[in-house]
């Protein structure tokens, strides 16, 4: 009797101790703040720094405290991350590929063809079916955050068509090993350069197409490179994403999910001053009569080469392909086997 | 009772007809394509917005490149916009204003020269466009219904 006592109160103390114990961690994480590493080019002005300040007001009512860290070079945010200085960080997707080739791949070429897609699949993704997909290594995506299409700026629309651009000189990122792959597979001549340089490529006339957010038209001039002869190809070829990623044992279990949920909720504010950028692009037309299905091909043999390289998600494109077919379902793909 | 019903119905139609009739007429189609270019001048985005109808057919051929672009309404009035920002002394000229009707009082096509002039992004330009209007009596009121243009641009 005394010994089953005796077995019953041990029970209970090491019921009590680990409860204990569990709360003084839970306080300790919640009293300690969580350094979150913000890249936007614009710095503490910028609207990505914006967005994650108003998270973490949000993120404080879950119980966890972050310190926001602004960074205006993107490579230098991934290196904290990486030596433990950062726990949480928001970075584009090219960048995340590195910490998830499921969520990055999101921005797969030709993946997107518009915004009710791009919602299709961050809620696709956000979903708590979907957390598994999420995690890897340690890290978790906490969200996927729409930056918008990427389009072609021409200097000369004399070459807006398959044909004619097969050749031609595109300004790319040195950085990115897909926009190399891409500028290869696509024909292009390509032109590295960093990020400062590379804008300048364009716009003083030394390569003849830039691949570009909306977002960057009028605070990088990019009317200056296209001028009154060229023209903005209203097709995304991509589209781009903001990525917030976080070590996942520095955050409680279900951070994760509930901040992947708060991003998806925030879908269409955050996607407004892409819409707006929009707005404001002159010579903005859509492909001319003809060549959709042509640029819609080439961009699509692309991406199916480079997901068997291993250079894209195949889930992902597999959810890609569902959610462009459940939005156009007269597309030519829908009927075959691909992806 | 029966005949009455059929009297009424007729005399309604006929109504419409003659009402519709008396608001698109080459008169009415030429003051509309007045205000159009006058409502870009003055950058009223709003009087635009309901003078093209909502499933406007817009083609733009440009005739160096020779390539046809085909715009809805939210690209066709997104480009008048963003001109707007860049652009500074827009001026057009109107020529040769043809009126055809298509269907009584209904629909009508206009034929027409526009000389399109201005400064943009530091360059004067100049823009000959040969158009063809379609317009439709829609809500009591005159709407670009079609618009095939072939420029010099």
């Amino acid at each position: 009797m005394n010994s089953l006592f005796n077995t019953v109160l041990g029970h209970a103390k090491r019921r009590y101790l680990a409860i204990m114990a569990y709360t003084f961690m839970l306080l300790a994480n919640t009293a300690q703040a969580q350094t979150f590493c913000v890249f936007d080019v614009l710095g503490v002005q910028g609207p990505f720094y914006g967005t994650m300040l108003e998270y973490s007001t949000i993120a404080r009512k879950w119980g966890v405290k972050l310190e926001l860290k602004p960074y205006t070079n993107e490579e230098k945010a991934v290196e904290d991350f990486n030596s433990g200085v950062c726990d949480l960080i928001s970075i584009t997707g090219i960048r995340a590929r590195d910490f998830n080739l499921f969520s990055s791949s999101i921005e797969a070429i030709g993946g997107i063809n518009n915004d009710a897609q791009m919602k299709s699949v961050i809620e696709t993704i956000s979903r708590p079916e979907a957390a598994k997909l999420m995690a890897q290594d340690g890290y978790e995506v906490a969200g996927v955050l729409p930056i918008g299409g990427v389009y072609l700026f021409f200097n000369d629309r004399a070459i807006n068509s398959v044909e004619k651009i097969k050749g031609k000189k595109i300004a790319i990122l040195a950085h990115d090993l897909v926009q190399l792959r891409l500028a290869e597979r696509l024909g292009f001549q390509a032109l590295a350069a960093d990020i400062d340089d590379f804008v300048l490529k364009f716009n003083q006339g030394n390569a003849d197409i830039l691949p570009a957010p909306a977002i960057a038209y009028m605070p990088l001039e990019l009317f200056k490179g296209v001028g009154n002869k060229g023209l903005v190809l209203k097709m995304p070829i991509s589209y781009l994403s903001l990525q917030v990623l976080l070590r996942s044992d520095k955050f409680p279990a279900n951070y994760g999910q509930k901040s992947r949920t708060y991003f998806t909720s925030m879908f269409d504010s955050l996607l407004k001053p892409t819409r707006q950028a929009e707005q404001e692009i002159l010579y903005f037309f859509p492909a001319p009569d003809g060549e959709y299905d042509n640029y819609q091909a080439l961009l699509r043999d692309a991406r199916i080469s480079m997901t068997k390289e291993g250079i894209y998600d195949a889930k992902m494109m597999s959810l890609l392909k569902k959610v462009r077919c459940k939005n156009q379902s007269n597309r030519a793909e829908c009927t075959d086997g691909k992806e | 009772m029966k005949k009455s019903f059929i009297v009424l119905g007729l005399s309604l139609l006929l109504s419409n007809i003659s009402y519709a009739d008396s608001i698109l007429n080459k008169s009415s189609a030429n003051k509309f394509i007045q205000d159009f270019y006058s409502a870009i001048k003055k950058h009223d985005y709003k009087k635009l917005d309901l003078m093209v109808a909502d499933n406007a057919k817009i083609k733009l051929h440009l005739l160096k490149m020779e390539q046809t672009f085909t715009l809805s309404k939210a690209d066709y009035l997104q480009q008048i916009k963003a001109n707007w920002h860049f652009a500074t002394q827009e001026n057009f000229e109107l020529k040769d204003i043809n009126y055809t009707t298509t269907q009584e009082g209904l629909s009508g096509t206009l034929s027409l020269k526009m000389i399109e002039s201005k400064e943009i992004l530091g360059e004067k330009s100049s823009q000959e466009h040969t158009m063809e209007v379609g317009l439709v009596v829609a809500d009591d009121a005159i709407k670009l219904s079609e618009l095939n243009t072939k420029t010099t641009f």
